[in-house]
């Protein structure tokens, strides 16, 4: 029927559209559609055929092979009556399969137990009761019905319907079976059927939403004309044809340029299939940040993801990667922290980094003098320093973050950041010069003094120098006192005095913002077990504040144990609560967690810094080079958080407190394995380890040190477990090479993609049914269904019909919905004609379905467009309303 | 297309994976096909942009009003690539109201061939008929990638007006002029200087008009039968103005077209050639051609659906006699959206003519208020109601 485009130009296009070529040629589209299927059908067969060694009578099976593949080819390429051959084939398979059911359940378990101990690697037999009589036979059975179901399916959904979800859900299964259980495959064959399913992908992308019906030429519908399917110029085939091509093509080059190189896997991709095995064993929901990160990592890209969240892992687990390579002109006296960052900010369970705005004015300071913290230590030239000593890093990880000694000699390439780290353009490899501070050597001489300072008596400065330092005074009020160290001639020194100056004011800072801590009950607790040193702590003097750090450190290494796998956090639970008073089990994050919040309550400011230590062992003889130099490895087992407190007069020093170091000498590795209870008495520290094997891990003796400062302060260093680069940490259950198992978590992600799959098809038959039921058939049941709809339309909008009267309905929907969801009156008219058509005696017009149809279509529309991204996903696949 | 983009992606990452985790050959061979797959596809789709030669034809450059017309959208694919689907958005629209409309086409495209897509357009209203591709989009089989090529692709066609019969009459006085040069065929009359006919004489016929020559050889007496002079002072003004953006617009233009074509004809028929005086947008001037035969009307008609311009802001009328004032006519027909007392009082004060005709096109029949004006005849027309309204028109 000829459809009408009248419109205000007055111009109307007719429905016929023809369609003519120059140079006609044969229509092969159903030989090429045949083609295609059977390149999936060779393709599947042959891929099972060489995958799996199995005892069959091959020529049998090849001659109902070609049976069925010409029986069901002919019939779809002829269509129509020809048809009529899957019904009758399936009434005679189905009855041969009754007449030979043993033996095609016999042929089938047989075949199964074939694949399983491929599968499995093993001789088990899954199924164990299968008769071995008869096994050639029942196997041929069994597969010439599997070759009939095969074809049957290949050749309906490829040539007659083409249909590339059920293809695949019929084809895929067993090849993914092989891949997850990483046995050889064919290649050729396999990349027959992947180009199979790529062609009938095309196949049906192209013809997607074409009429079936009718013969070729064009269908209308509105404004867009489309082919209809079976218009013989459509080249929809011929596409298909290509992309198998491209696929063997690409498939053959690929074997031939493996085999003419004799391409191996590299060392490298072994590493990162290791890596990407243990990540993906690993993978957590909980923890799925990190494990995502640690994926990406293994692919060879990092991720970086600062994790600064309290008690979120269940355990810590190494993967024995060198992180930094360092190489010092010199073995340190002491332990060498290099720190990557620091946080004051305690609260919700994680460190944060302070507020910028917090650092505006004492940033501004800085900037002014150009004098930062982190300068004030060396300019001051103390007792502390007699030799600095050259640092070079290079980092092997992914991220451009600097790591930092203590104590570092500022030059122009590097730039402070505000008290707590530097800036300088983006290298890898990078060097510090650096003097080593010496707590011990600190803390005796570190006594500070109010000094006068007179610029008329010493006459040492310049008349600009004088004037800064009196301006300096002035704008800070200080009346030209300075807090000094005893021994530091300030007066004699301009840049010494400008960093006295400046510390002093810093000092101040510090004080108001590095002795916070949460005001709650949570603490209130830990004050009240710890209130024996907290309460009034001697903090006047540098001795006396760290005598009561040690203190500190002492009762928290006697109170809990140190394990790598202390479980996590409640998330109700303050993190440092939980761990001093109730878990008791924590690794370096939690001991200087609970050092940093209880040198604050003590009255001692302090922060929290992570970074990466080296311990004194790691500066022997295998390590030096030939220049005296030493360049050690330092893996993602060295990576360690700790506690830095600050000094009056000088600057923030690393204070450790966790169980194993000390912040006067780290010369062991941090222990891997569970510590029990350490019971302490103030000169010594007596300690018992035990340990838990892996085969991973190699153990040493264990070795116990104590020993006693000059000033008092115990510290014990215990020496547990030596561990091999590249060990894999005992928490890691480890996997066995040769073996493609794919983890748990691809299961989820299979099954999460499986879920999409219903979802969609789901909503496609919905689509599909409701779309027959509106648009075809009886006009009356039309109309019913129409409003039908529309009424579940109106549900959703929170109308309900309830017990109301149908007009008064219509005027309720009317007075909610008129002019936002249709025009005014629509509505009615729409229950007018359903109204008619339910109870009237007349039929429907067609004018009279149209405006339904077109009615509900608006009202679907207009609910759609009006709803967020969130909502229209309900709508489009959790209801299938629109 | 986006999910097919989400798809592949999903499939080049799950081969990454499975290169790292799958120790076997193929893993390597599937990574090298995920990726091949879309740099060929995107080859593909992109050498067929350029490759893809494609115009619109028409068969003729003009038509008739109400007739279909084929148009024609060539393809000439000279790669070996075909493509499943292109999509070819076609617009077309009628150039005086300007309204839009679209088509959308999809179709396949074979490789190394020529393909003619014809389809046929009718139009209910006389104008330019401009149709153009917006674009045509093909894509690939996969539908991964797409370009767009073809844009802007046109062609026009003119849809003449037809004519309506229309019972007019032509004043006698106005029919003569014996200072002519141009004799009707048809009629006889008094003018010597050109003989229109001889017949044998009849009893009554003037002595003076017997023709001695003739008579001698044919020994009887024959009598010439003498020209009328006809008068080919008649003018015909087209004020094409109409309504803009409106439903009117086309159905008005239409009728005035049609209503000049129609008097026109009506004139020649009676062999009456005329002036038409009309403003012509390409030139920017007013023009006054001479119809003498259908071939120049028809000429005329196509110049003038061309290039009208209903939007001509001022009043023609006024324009054209601001330019040349005092005309001399037999008669003088306006052809008009307008009928408002300015142009009669132009047409009034300028024209020279016994007989003053404004022929006044509507919308709809409920449009009124028209000035009465004394000595110009005020002839409503409704839009398509030509013959009903124009009959027993005085020229």
């Amino acid at each position: 029927m000829k459809k009408e485009n009248i419109n205000l130009s007055g111009i109307k296009i007719n429905d016929s559209i023809t369609m003519s070529v120059r140079h006609k040629r044969k229509n092969l589209r159903e030989l090429e559609s045949l083609f295609i299927a059977l390149c999936g059908y060779s393709g599947i067969i042959m891929f099972f055929l060489n995958t799996f060694t199995i005892p069959f009578d091959i020529q049998t099976v090849l001659i109902f092979s070609v049976i069925f593949a010409l029986l069901y080819g002919t019939a779809t390429a002829l269509r129509g009556k020809a048809m009529i051959i899957f019904p009758v084939t399936f009434a005679l398979m189905g009855f041969g399969a009754f007449r030979y059911y043993s033996q095609i359940k016999s042929g089938f378990c047989l075949v199964f137990n074939i694949m399983y101990k491929k599968f499995t690697d093993t001789g088990i037999n899954y199924f164990k009761s299968v008769s071995p009589l008869h096994t050639e036979h029942n196997i041929t059975i069994f597969l010439i019905f599997a070759v009939w179901i095969l074809s049957a399916v290949i050749f309906f959904f490829t040539v007659y319907r083409p249909n590339i979800l059920v293809i695949v859900a019929v084809t895929f299964p067993i090849i993914e079976m092989c891949l997850y259980y990483g046995i050889e495959v064919p290649v050729i064959w396999t990349v027959l059927t992947a180009g199979y399913w790529f062609a009938l992908l095309s196949v049906c992308t192209s013809d997607l939403g074409e009429y079936y019906g009718g013969g070729g030429g064009f269908t209308r519908k509105d404004d867009v004309f489309f082919p209809k399917r079976k218009m013989k110029f459509k080249v929809t085939e011929k596409c298909g044809i290509w992309i198998i091509a491209v696929s063997m093509i690409s498939a053959v080059a690929t074997n031939i340029i493996i085999d003419i190189t004799g391409y191996e896997r590299t060392d490298k991709i072994k590493q990162q299939r290791k890596e990407l095995k243990t990540a993906i064993n690993s993978f957590s929901m909980e923890d799925f940040a990190s494990s995502v990160s640690d994926i990406t990592e293994s692919l060879g890209f990092s991720f970086e993801y600062q994790d600064n969240r309290l008690g979120k892992f269940n355990k810590i687990t190494y993967k024995g990667k060198t992180d930094l390579i360092i190489t010092l002109d010199e073995a340190p006296e002491n332990g060498l922290y290099l720190k990557g960052f620091t946080a004051s900010e305690y609260g919700d369970n994680e460190w944060l980094e302070p507020d910028s705005e917090k650092y505006s004015n004492i940033n501004a300071m800085f900037e002014k003098y150009n004098i930062y913290p982190q300068q004030i230590p060396y300019m001051t030239d103390t007792f502390a320093y007699e030799k600095s000593c050259k640092i070079k890093i290079s980092s092997q990880k992914k991220s451009r973050k600097y790591y930092v000694p203590y104590a570092v000699v500022p030059d122009e390439s590097f730039s402070f950041i505000d008290d707590k780290s530097i800036t300088r353009n983006r290298d890898k490899t990078y060097s510090f010069e650096f003097y080593s501070p010496d707590i011990k050597k600190i803390s005796e001489n570190l006594n500070l003094t109010n000094i006068k300072i007179d610029l008329d008596y010493y006459h040492q400065f310049t008349d600009e120098q004088n004037q800064t330092i009196r301006d300096f005074s002035d704008t800070y009020n200080m009346n030209m006192l300075l807090s000094n160290r005893e021994n530091l001639p300030v007066l004699l020194n301009y840049n010494s005095m400008m960093a006295m100056l400046i510390e002093n004011q810093y000092r101040n800072f510090v004080y108001e913002n590095y002795l916070s801590y949460p005001d709650n009950d949570d603490f209130k607790e830990i004050y009240n077990e710890y209130s024996d040193i907290l309460e009034n702590a001697p903090v006047s003097t540098t001795y006396k504040r760290l005598e009561t750090l040690q203190k500190i450190k002492d009762k928290i290494n006697s109170e809990v144990e140190y394990t790598l796998e202390p479980g996590k956090t409640p998330s109700t639970r303050d993190f440092t609560n939980y761990f001093l008073l109730e878990n008791k089990k924590g690794y370096c994050v939690h001991y200087a967690t609970a050092g940093v919040m209880l040198a604050r309550m003590a009255g001692i400011p302090a922060r929290y810094a992570t970074g990466y230590v080296s311990v004194g062992d790691d500066y022997n003889e295998s390590n030096k080079n030939p220049d005296g130099s030493y360049t050690v490895k330092l893996p993602d087992s060295r990576s360690h958080a700790w506690a830095e407190i600050y000094l009056d007069g000088y600057g923030w020093i690393p204070f450790e407190f966790t169980a194993g170091y000390s912040s006067l000498t780290i010369d062991s590795e941090h222990p891997e394995s569970v510590t029990t209870a350490v019971t302490e008495t103030p000169s010594e520290i007596t300690a018992t380890t035990t340990v838990l094997t892996s085969s991973s891990i190699t153990q040493s003796a264990l070795t116990k040190n104590s020993g006693t400062s000059k000033t008092g302060i115990t510290s014990t260093v215990i020496t547990s477990l030596k561990i091999t680069e590249n060990t894999v940490s005992s928490a890691i259950i480890p996997v066995p090479d040769g073996n493609g198992n794919i983890s748990d978590s691809f299961k989820k992600i299979f099954a999460v993609i499986f879920v999409f799959l219903l979802i969609f098809a789901r909503r496609w038959i919905i689509i599909g049914i409701r779309s027959k039921r509106l648009n075809s058939g009886n006009s009356g049941k039309r109309v019913i269904n129409n409003y039908r709809y529309v009424i579940k339309l109106l549900k959703y909008l929170k109308l309900k019909q309830d017990n109301l009267q149908y007009s008064e309905f219509s005027d309720v929907v009317e007075e909610k919905l008129s002019g936002e969801y249709f025009k005014e009156g629509c509505f009615s008219s729409f229950s007018g004609i359903a109204m008619k058509s339910a109870f009237g005696n007349s039929e429907p017009t067609k004018e009279e379905l149209e405006f339904l149809s077109a009615f509900s279509k608006e009202l679907a529309g207009n609910i759609y467009r009006k709803s967020n991204i969130f909502v229209r996903i309900y709508l489009k696949l959790i209801s299938v309303l629109i | 297309m986006i999910i097919m983009k989400i798809l592949f992606l999903i499939l080049i990452t799950a081969s990454i994976f499975f290169r790292i985790l799958y120790i076997w050959d193929f893993s390597i061979v599937l990574l090298v096909i995920s990726c091949v797959i879309p740099i060929f596809l995107f080859i593909w789709v992109t050498y067929l942009k350029y490759a893809l030669k494609i115009n619109f034809s028409v068969s003729e450059k003009t038509a008739e009003k109400g007739q279909p017309f084929t148009v024609t959208l060539n393809v000439e694919n000279k790669s070996i690539f075909p493509v499943p689907k292109a999509e070819a958005v076609i617009e077309y629209q009628n150039t005086i109201n300007g309204d839009i409309n679209t088509v959308e086409l999809y179709f396949p495209i074979q490789s190394r061939n020529c393909q003619k897509i014809d389809f046929q357009l009718t139009s209910k209203f006389c104008g330019k008929i401009k149709i153009r591709t917006d674009f045509v989009m093909i894509y690939d089989p996969i539908r991964l990638f797409k370009a767009n090529t073809a844009r802007n692709i046109q062609t026009e066609i003119t849809i003449m007006p037809a004519y309506q019969e229309i019972n007019g009459y032509i004043s006698d006085s106005c029919y003569m002029d014996e200072e002519s040069s141009k004799f009707s065929q048809t009629k006889q009359g008094d003018d010597p200087s050109e003989v229109f006919d001889f017949h044998e004489y009849r009893t009554g016929d003037k002595p003076s008009r017997i023709h001695w020559k003739l008579s001698s050889k044919k020994d009887e007496f024959i009598v010439k039968e003498l020209s009328m002079p006809i008068n080919e002072k008649t003018i015909l003004f087209a004020d094409t103005r109409c309504y803009e953006n409106s439903e009117y617009t086309l159905p008005v233009f239409d009728t005035i077209m049609e209503t000049l074509m129609s008097v026109s004809v009506f004139l020649l028929e009676n062999e009456h050639p005329h002036y038409i005086i009309s403003y012509d947008s390409k030139s920017g001037k007013f023009t006054d051609t001479y119809i003498d035969d259908v071939k120049t009307l028809c000429n005329f008609m196509f110049n003038a659906v061309n290039n009208s311009d209903i939007r001509y802001n001022k009043n023609p009328v006024a324009e054209f006699f601001a330019e040349c004032s005092d005309i001399s006519c037999s008669s003088f027909t306006c052809i008009s959206h307008e009928a408002d007392t300015e142009t009669m009082m132009y047409i009034n004060q300028n024209v020279s003519s016994g007989i003053k005709n404004l022929v006044y096109v509507s919308g709809n029949s409920d449009e009124k208020n028209i000035p009465d004006f004394e000595e110009i005849n005020i002839i409503p027309v409704t839009a398509g109601k030509i013959p009903q309204s124009v009959t027993g028109i005085e020229l």
